[in-house]
């Protein structure tokens, strides 16, 4: 396990990527640290470019481009200024990568399609927009609804 | 996290709850990547260990809650790892939506209980979060339980998230739709 100084960024996780960790391993340790043990230093977890293997693998050229995406995502939807690499015009993919099971489906594809967030699409990468799906989020998302559930009672009792 | 780490941890938890007093076990039940590590595939790993408290129904108002907690962050200090090592956030939301089953004992480490959960429990938390990085874990879960058709995936998360709202809001349908077209 990570010690509790370890910081897990952006280009740690490709890193970890190209050396063999399986990338949803490698990548929910990344989500850990912006979701919760590091989540007040998030544009540090993303600012260092990642580094490309000289001759990436077609695999690890792909998520490298997730990669990217993934940053360009998540800087937008939680407000942290997004560090320039991202644009790259080398992060795109040339053909159409839908990462879901079944993706060979047309019927899948066209889900897929409608559903990738925009940073992702552009990249020509499709794996529909639950990619950064936490228990962190889920948790207090629960929280809340409780007690506005809690809330809305004793407004309706008074 | 790797098999024989998470072992160890849980043998120092063990033992920092009896330092800390507790006098009757304390049961937790193992879901997530910790399931998959110790029921499933034991060369995978797990980013942390996600658990249910059998005993705590009310985390906010538990001293047994406080003494667990304790007791982790003591493991967290021993091992320089970080507090939620062993992480519960997840419980009050499946208290709430689902039926969690009991469990079979696993292993006991001095007053720490382990239990596993049926695997199609960890298969209905999986199709109800629809993540890409349960892509694998799901199909291995559906290999094991011989679920192939969409009916019985839904009769899986019918079992333990009767809720249909509950079912909704996660885009369960959206979710068997890719899984089973």
């Amino acid at each position: 396990m990570k010690t509790i100084g370890h910081l897990q960024t952006m280009a740690f996780t490709y890193q970890e990527i190209c050396q063999g960790e399986r990338p949803w391993v490698a990548l929910g340790n990344f989500m850990n640290d912006w979701f919760d043990y590091a989540k007040d230093r998030r544009a540090e977890l993303v600012k260092t470019p990642i580094a490309l293997p000289e001759k990436p693998t077609e695999e690890q050229f792909r998520w490298a481009v997730f990669c990217a995406a993934s940053v360009e995502y998540l800087c937008t939807r939680y407000a942290v200024p997004c560090p320039a690499w991202v644009y790259n015009p080398l992060y795109m993919l040339s053909e159409p990568w839908f990462d879901a099971p079944m993706a060979h489906k047309p019927e899948v594809q066209a889900y897929l399609m409608e559903q990738t967030p925009e940073p992702f699409a552009r990249r020509n990468i499709y794996c529909g927009n639950r990619m950064f799906n936490n228990k962190y989020e889920l948790a207090e998302q629960h929280r809340l609804r409780k007690l506005a559930q809690t809330t809305g009672q004793l407004h309706s009792r008074t | 996290m790797q098999r024989q780490e998470m072992e160890q941890y849980l043998a120092e938890l063990g033992q920092a709850l009896e330092q800390q007093g507790v006098q009757q076990p304390v049961r937790i039940l193992l879901i997530g990547g910790a399931f998959m590590l110790t029921q499933m595939s034991s060369n995978r790993v797990t980013n942390d260990i996600d658990v249910l408290l059998s005993d705590i129904d009310d985390p906010t108002t538990s001293p047994l809650y406080q003494t667990f907690k304790m007791a982790a962050r003591i493991v967290a200090r021993q091992n320089n790892i970080p507090l939620t090592w062993i992480n519960d956030v997840i419980g009050d939301f499946l208290r709430d939506v689902s039926k969690i089953p009991q469990g079979t004992l696993w292993r006991t480490y001095g007053l720490l209980q382990v239990y596993i959960p049926e695997a199609d429990y960890i298969l209905a938390l999986k199709l109800l979060a629809g993540r890409q990085k349960d892509k694998e874990d799901i199909q291995l879960l559906c290999q094991q339980l011989h679920i192939n058709t969409r009916i019985h995936a839904q009769q899986v998360v019918d079992r333990y998230i009767p809720d249909k709202q509950v079912q909704q809001i996660n885009n369960l349908d959206k979710t068997l739709g890719i899984l089973f077209p």
